[in-house]
């Protein structure tokens, strides 16, 4: 988990969707638990009701389940129609992104997409969508996460 | 539960005088059980004077001052035993080893948890045969908070704590404070220059200049409503535009404005953007640059 | 709250061993070299210089020569005990707080959960109590000392002038206390001290005030002539040092550290 303290995204909303995205992507499976919240909060270096405030949130829409007194879980996929559309929510707004960058470059949708093919195909180097965060004042150095299971995908 | 006892910290029009300044000026601070409170300010600004008053070391020239429901002055040792301090720079016996000074402190309080205080020490790598005067200041700061944070105190205060710790330490340190010092009845009240900190670990923020407190917000609303815009306008500006509500400063830039704005984020744009405009673009202001917005408008004004 | 207490004396004790070390060895090597030192008076002054002394002088030295009690108790409490309390009272006394001020470690204490007043009077008594154990060590080592050089003294006798001059040393370290919580610095701390005790010699010369000659009591000369001990002298001195120690304690819980 990385936040960075000056993007003028709130934190809580930039864990939030890290997490979101973990859960969506398959980088956290079903059943998989979730640190504490204090175990987060230490690890990520933020404020536990900020924390505390995600996992709420989360489980509310269903992405995760609290079961007193043993842990927060990924929740089951009873909502799993709901979990590809997550997806497709996302891919469509970083698609729409990336098409609005094209067209200013004087690119079609169609072109744009050939791009992007011809691309992975020359070799799957594709430049990273979030630069990458040098050692500032409002972002910790990032950690390198060897089981991945609370990485961040990107 | 009543209001009183949701407050950990309760001033109420404190000042403080030395040779006729007020280095503090009728301050009415709140700080609420189980929150993360910032205390920013620029230097001098009243942030230890404050402090030294919370912990009875100072005493006011005039106000009340409520610790955890009690007088500082009056409650005597035993409000003191409910609150770890970290100090800035804190001078502490030099001929006491690390382990010798645990041994001196744990006594006074209750509380003390020796199994959290070893842990902490681990954590910092701090070697418990040092003298305290052969440590680094930035281990010193670190000894401090072993000592702040293993009586488990509701209520934890810290005055610039991370000065000379390097980023690596820093984070430990916070990290610490994260993982044990917060909590449904802990409570955390911190001043610190470093504000990128500030800003991921405190609930609410307290901005304090020329020892006055000009703003208390929360940490969100401050990221998300406190901004800034830069625009610029085809020919003058519509009259009575840039008086708009929310809108706390307006400052020229060239051939454009930045437009500070504190709330009614969305009103403010919504009639920027309908007026004739050759750019707009909304800038998020750092917690440094609403401090210096604060500071500095103090200052002209 | 006792082991509080255990922590702060411990504290005070390890700090104050150099102290210990100072005014026991110095009182003990001063008070050993009396009983020797008797010998060479006589051996000292060459035949024919006695005669051409005056008066003044040739009285008491005459008496301290043909009386070894007078002596001893002339050069003790009259000159070397009292002068040495006197300097360790002020040079011991006076960074007692604002030593701790100086160095910034007074924040850090009075910061955890200690009452002022307990912090004080631990520091107060054990600064004494180093002071009375070098006393008695010192005049042990006296009495001891002329024993060995072939002039013995009944020892409870000797020990007789130590409840003025213990008293006394109480008072002095009161007061020395009282500067030491008023100032920031040890220095200034003990000039302000040094300030009072002149004072309070001048009351040596004006009759009315001789009473408060606190020297003068510590010398215990009246105990000397009429060997009884001036309990009423005692009794005043060490409520004169409750008061200026209860008085120190009310300064330091109105200051800011």
């Amino acid at each position: 988990m990385h936040v960075n303290a000056s993007s003028g995204v709130p934190i809580y909303l930039q864990l939030k969707n890290q997490l979101r995205r973990a859960i969506v992507g398959g980088v956290l499976q079903v059943g998989d638990r979730l640190p504490t919240v204090r175990d987060l909060a230490a690890e990520a270096v933020v404020n536990p009701n900020t924390v505390a405030r995600v996992y709420r949130e989360l489980e509310a829409e269903g992405l995760l389940e609290t079961q007193r007194g043993v842990g927060t879980f990924v929740a089951e996929g009873k909502e799993a129609g709901r979990r590809p559309s997550e997806r497709d929510r996302l891919l469509a707004a970083a698609a729409a992104r990336f098409l609005a960058e094209a067209a200013q470059l004087g690119l079609s949708a169609r072109q744009a997409a050939d791009y992007l093919l011809e691309r992975i195909a020359a070799g799957g180097i594709v430049e990273p969508a979030e630069p990458v965060e040098p050692v500032v004042p409002g972002g910790w150095p990032r950690e390198d996460e060897p089981d991945g299971t609370t990485g961040d995908p990107n | 539960m009543s209001l009183m006892e949701q407050l950990a910290i309760r001033t109420e029009n404190l000042s403080k005088h030395f040779d006729g300044v007020a280095a503090v000026d009728g301050l009415d601070l709140e700080v609420r059980r189980g929150e993360v409170y910032g205390f920013i300010g620029p230097n001098g600004a009243g942030k230890t004077t404050t402090i030294r008053m919370l912990l009875g070391l100072a005493r006011p020239t005039r106000g009340k001052i409520e610790v955890l429901g009690s007088d500082p002055l009056t409650g005597g040792p035993e409000v003191r035993a409910k609150i770890g301090y970290v100090g800035e720079d804190q001078a502490m016996y030099s001929y006491m080893t690390v382990r010798g000074i645990m041994g001196f402190i744990a006594p006074m309080y209750p509380t003390w948890d020796q199994r959290l205080a070893g842990e902490i020490a681990d954590v910092f790598h701090l070697p418990l045969t040092k003298r305290v005067g052969e440590l680094s200041k930035g281990m010193r700061s670190q000894l401090a908070l072993v000592l702040a944070m293993a009586p488990r105190p509701p209520l934890l205060v810290m005055d610039e704590p991370t000065g000379g710790l390097d980023p690596i330490a820093r984070r430990d340190f916070l990290s610490t404070v994260m993982r044990s010092a917060v909590g449904p009845d802990q409570t955390v009240f911190m001043s610190s220059h470093i504000l990128s900190e500030v800003e991921r670990v405190v609930d609410r923020v307290g901005i304090i200049v020329r020892g006055r407190l000009v703003t208390v917000r929360t940490i969100d609303e401050l990221q998300t409503v406190q901004k800034r815009i830069r625009v610029v306008f085809q020919g003058e500006p519509p009259a009575g535009l840039l008086q708009q509500q929310g809108i706390v400063g307006v400052e020229r830039e060239g051939h454009g404005y930045l437009i500070t704005v504190e709330d009614h984020l969305e009103e403010v744009m919504a009639s920027l953007s309908s007026a004739p405009v050759f750019a707009l673009d909304l800038l998020d202001m750092s917690l440094e640059e609403v401090l210096i917005h604060y500071a500095g408008g103090s200052r002209r004004g | 709250m006792g082991s509080r207490t255990g922590a702060i004396v411990r504290k005070e004790a390890r700090e104050s061993v150099w102290k210990l070390l100072l005014a026991g060895l110095l009182l003990i090597v001063v008070g050993a070299s009396l009983g020797p030192m008797y010998g060479l008076l006589g051996s000292l002054l060459p035949p024919g210089v006695l005669e051409m002394l005056p008066e003044w002088l040739k009285g008491p030295l005459m008496q301290q020569i043909h009386s070894y009690n007078i002596y001893i108790w002339a050069n003790w409490y009259g000159k070397n005990l009292y002068q040495m309390l006197t300097l360790f009272s002020v040079v011991f006394g006076a960074g007692l707080l604002a030593g701790e001020v100086s160095r910034g470690t007074a924040g850090f204490l009075f910061s955890k959960p200690v009452r002022r007043t307990q912090v004080l009077r631990t520091k107060y008594a054990v600064a004494l109590g180093v002071l009375a154990a070098s006393a008695v060590a010192g005049t042990l080592a006296a009495a001891i000392a002329s024993s060995i050089s072939g002039h013995p003294v009944d020892v409870l006798w000797f020990l007789s002038g130590l409840p003025a001059a213990l008293a006394a040393t109480a008072l002095l370290l009161s007061i020395t206390l009282v500067s030491s919580v008023v100032s920031r610095d040890t220095v200034k701390a003990a000039a302000m001290a040094f300030v009072v005790f002149m004072a309070i010699s001048a009351t040596a010369f004006v009759r009315p005030l001789r009473w408060l000659w606190v020297f003068g009591h510590m010398t215990a000369v009246r105990t000397l002539a009429s060997g009884r001990i001036d309990w009423a002298a005692v009794a005043g001195m060490l409520l004169a040092a409750l008061v200026f120690l209860l008085g120190a304690e009310r300064i330091l819980v109105r200051k800011d550290i």
